[in-house]
């Protein structure tokens, strides 16, 4: 596997760029639309990682990976924000990131269709949310990113 | 597959895109059919693509919340070999895609 440039704050501490409010963001496309992961919550970007997929699995679930010798789930985030087609990836990735919290707490593959920039990004600015996956909107160099918070994945579902 | 009573280790088998994994002593013998093989157990008959091997050991990992919430299949966890993630077999409780069909029964 071959490894993107990464930061690995750990799973449950402040980004190294977190300042107050403000929240270093890793901004990726999944499909049509543009996804904010806070960074303290990303361990690390892959591109090239092997996917098997499960049959009869739900489309969100993309199949099994290999990481750090143990089993991990790729979710098709793209699907997972209810996202539009998008364009074909040229440099499709994988987030390896945590998800969920307390028990739930678990790290998978977020695939997605490529990894732009790091941005910062404040929780006053960001508006909506659907309660789960996404925190609300916000926009970044005039267009609309989703920004996510990933502890609340399953959050809606487990209730 | 026709060894001493205590048997350790798993049989792996491809069936489709992914690899699975039952424990050895659960299989009590494997037939090689036109379309593969046939794995017999004391419950069902699985219908494997390939027959990958044995290995000794292998570590479980039990199936994750992201897992469980998008696939409903029963299994006994999951585990890696070589670099492939693998799915472990619960021999009690099989998934119905793996089993070869039910022999007809003829009602007079």
């Amino acid at each position: 596997l071959s490894a993107l440039p990464t930061q690995d704050p750990g799973p449950s501490e402040p980004g190294p760029n977190a300042t107050g409010s403000e929240i270093s963001h890793l901004l990726v496309r999944a499909g049509g639309y543009l996804c904010a992961l806070p960074l303290p919550a990303v361990r690390r970007v892959l591109r090239g990682v092997v996917v098997h997929p499960l049959p009869g699995a739900a489309p969100e679930l993309r199949g099994l990976a290999e990481f750090a010798g143990e089993p991990l789930a790729v979710l098709d985030l793209a699907r997972l924000v209810r996202a539009p087609l998008g364009a074909n990836p040229a440099h499709p990735v994988t987030i390896i990131a945590w998800i969920g919290q307390g028990e739930s707490r678990e790290l998978v593959g977020l695939a997605a269709d490529g990894a732009l920039d790091v941005v910062r990004l404040s929780e006053e600015g960001t508006v909506g949310g659907d309660g789960d996956l996404v925190r609300g909107e916000a926009v970044v160099g005039g267009e609309v990113v989703r920004v996510l918070d990933l502890e609340a994945f399953g959050r809606a579902t487990a209730s | 597959m026709s060894g001493p009573a205590l048997r350790s280790g798993y049989v792996l088998m491809r069936h489709g895109k992914t690899l699975w994994a039952v424990a050895d002593a659960a299989v009590r013998s494997v037939t090689r059919v036109e379309n593969g093989y046939r794995l017999q157990l004391a419950a069902a008959e699985l219908l494997a693509d390939e027959v990958v091997g044995i290995v000794p050991s292998l570590k479980p990992h039990p199936i994750s919340p992201a897992v469980r919430r998008f696939w409903a299949m029963p299994t006994a966890g999951l585990a890696v070999y070589g670099h492939e993630p693998l799915v472990l077999l619960d021999p009690e409780e099989l998934p119905a895609s793996l089993r070869c069909d039910p022999p007809s029964v003829e009602v007079s």
